[in-house]
């Protein structure tokens, strides 16, 4: 049940692509719908994919299908926290580049960072920082540190 | 079987002839559907293709050729079950309209009894379940011995005068299990009462005579004996199917109408309303004649000695579990299971999924026999002809690898 959630946000971009996927998106759909109304899902859904899967490994790797097979409720519920987790972190890295101009302004690994990106210490040497060009002022503060890394509140 | 003959007989159907991913498909879900070999299929083909007109209404060559050739199909069935006349044979959708149109049309008065066993399809309950309701007839339902078979005594207890008919499976779809029919006709007449039987899983795996039986009503299925899907059979005595009333009426069903009467035909036309099944109908005449070749007899062997195969190789799956009797003889075709905290949809999926066999889970349409006895539902493996020992060995290996995920 609890794998439903992960399924109709999966489905649902699959969707898009394929009417295979709707199908599928759309029991998931209804089985979230029934959870939400604290209905019991009945859907078959989460077990045909825990067989689809354990069908996959019990040649090759029997004790792992087993573990699969016994824990799969489990499986799914970190399943979901980690989907919703990496949804989270998605949406506010999208937020922030929109109002920022970077996904994230607090690290120096945002791979999305185009002051960083461009920004390497030959180019800052050369050039300034790109922030400075465009005449950054705190506190709207875009700058770069002393490693000519964008980042918030250091401008200048 | 021989396993030449045997060889030559898969080799009829084009769906076990098929690869999927790269495998062979092993096709074991032969009590919900059987395969259908080329030649019922060429038969359907020939009317699409040659003749695809009406019968018994127009009066071109392509109608009498449906008419000749739904009059043989007629024939047909009517010598499968051994039947007196081809008159007794009404063509159906299927076994639930057989029994349905029984359900329907006998003329039950209040306060009339109708017995079931306790492992009727829902085709066999639900009709005396409505019915007990609009005509206030009493369903009396017989339960099994603890070993899962019929109880005789508990049967005869339940007989008396007010009993107008004895509905039952003749042999279970949940199970595999035959009920000692003959003693149940007997101990039914004795009575006075009738006798209907649901031989959609008897009449494609074994020989049934309907005149040494001596069974007022039969009804089954073409899908389930390679023959097409939505047609069926029911067989009457004709002179009961006389004083029936027909189920559904108008077209076909009438030999002549004014505003306010109608002259209804004789059976078996009266209860065949509406533009018929024709493809369906000769197709299930090709699948009888196909069944007949083989021999029905050589079928019920080969399949209890697949079954026989399948029960010996599972004893050391000590989470295994058959539903029905000990007995394989008794359970024919028929491998129902449970495999302990593994569920049955996961086990059928699985199969599916690892080795392309095919099985049903669930509580196979007797949802009331699962209830009553508390168990959520079974897997089930069921077999024909076209199955061999090979396959068999493949679904044993394979039960075993699932059985160690518990």
């Amino acid at each position: 049940m609890v794998l439903c959630l992960v399924a109709v946000v999966i489905f649902s971009v699959l969707g898009i692509f394929s009417a295979k996927y709707r199908i599928l998106a759309k029991e998931s759909f209804k089985c979230v719908f029934r959870m939400i109304t604290f209905r019991p899902c009945e859907s078959s859904l989460e077990q045909r994919i825990r067989s689809k899967i354990t069908s996959k490994l019990i040649k090759p790797f029997p004790s792992l299908a087993k573990f699969t097979y016994k824990n799969f409720k489990l499986l799914s519920l970190i399943f979901t926290i980690l989907l919703f987790g990496s949804l989270f972190y998605t949406v506010r890295g999208v937020y922030n580049l929109a109002v920022y101009g970077t996904c994230d302004p607090h690290s120096t690994t945002c791979i999305f960072n185009p002051g960083h990106l461009h920004c390497g210490s030959e180019h800052c040497l050369a050039t300034g920082c790109p922030c400075e060009e465009k005449g950054c002022e705190a506190p709207d503060h875009v700058g770069c540190d002393g490693n000519c890394t964008c980042v918030v509140g250091t401008c200048g | 079987m021989t396993t030449t003959n045997l060889e030559k007989t898969r080799f009829d159907f084009p769906a076990i002839n098929q690869k999927i991913n790269g495998r062979p498909v092993i096709y074991f879900d032969n009590a919900c559907m059987s395969l259908r070999p080329k030649q019922v299929i060429q038969a359907m083909n020939e009317y699409y293709e040659q003749y695809p007109a009406c019968a018994g209404r127009s009066m071109h060559k392509f109608a009498s050729k449906v008419n000749e050739k739904m009059s043989e199909a007629r024939d047909i069935m009517a010598n499968f079950i051994g039947a007196k006349k081809s008159e007794e044979i009404i063509f159906t959708r299927n076994t639930t309209e057989g029994l349905n149109l029984v359900a329907n049309s006998l003329n039950f008065k209040h306060g009339d009894v109708v017995v079931t066993s306790d492992r009727e399809h829902n085709s066999n309950l639900i009709p005396w379940q409505i019915i007990s309701k609009t005509k206030k007839i009493v369903h009396k339902v017989v339960r099994s011995k603890k070993d899962m078979t019929f109880d005789l005594e508990i049967f005869e207890k339940n007989m008396n005068k007010n009993v107008k008919l004895v509905s039952m499976v003749h042999t279970s779809n949940l199970d595999g299990y035959t009920l000692p029919v003959e003693k149940i006709i007997r101990i039914a007449h004795d009575y006075g009462s009738l006798v209907m039987l649901d031989c959609a899983q008897s009449v494609p795996h074994k020989k049934i005579d309907v005149k040494k039986l001596n069974v007022d009503f039969v009804a089954f299925s073409g899908h389930k004996m390679v023959g097409p899907s939505g047609i069926g059979i029911l067989y009457g005595k004709y002179h009961l199917l006389e004083e029936m009333n027909p189920f559904l009426v108008g077209g076909d069903t009438v030999s002549n109408t004014t505003y306010d009467s109608h002259t209804l035909l004789k059976p078996p036309e009266k209860f065949e309303a509406g533009l018929q099944n024709y493809a369906g109908n000769i197709g299930l005449g090709a699948a009888a004649k196909y069944l007949d070749n083989i021999g029905r007899e050589n079928i019920e062997k080969h399949e209890i000695e697949i079954n026989r195969f399948i029960t010996q190789n599972i004893t050391d799956i000590p989470s295994l579990s058959i539903l029905g009797p000990e007995e394989v003889e008794q359970r024919g075709g028929i491998f129902s299971f449970n495999i302990k905290d593994i569920h049955f949809h996961d086990v059928a999926m699985m199969l599916d999924n690892i080795a392309n066999i095919m099985i049903r889970s669930g509580q196979h349409c007797v949802h009331s026999w699962f209830n009553a006895n508390k168990i959520e539902g079974s897997a089930r493996a069921s077999l024909y002809f076209y199955n061999t020992k090979e396959e068999a060995k493949i679904f044993v290996e394979k039960l075993k690898e699932i059985s160690k995920l518990r």
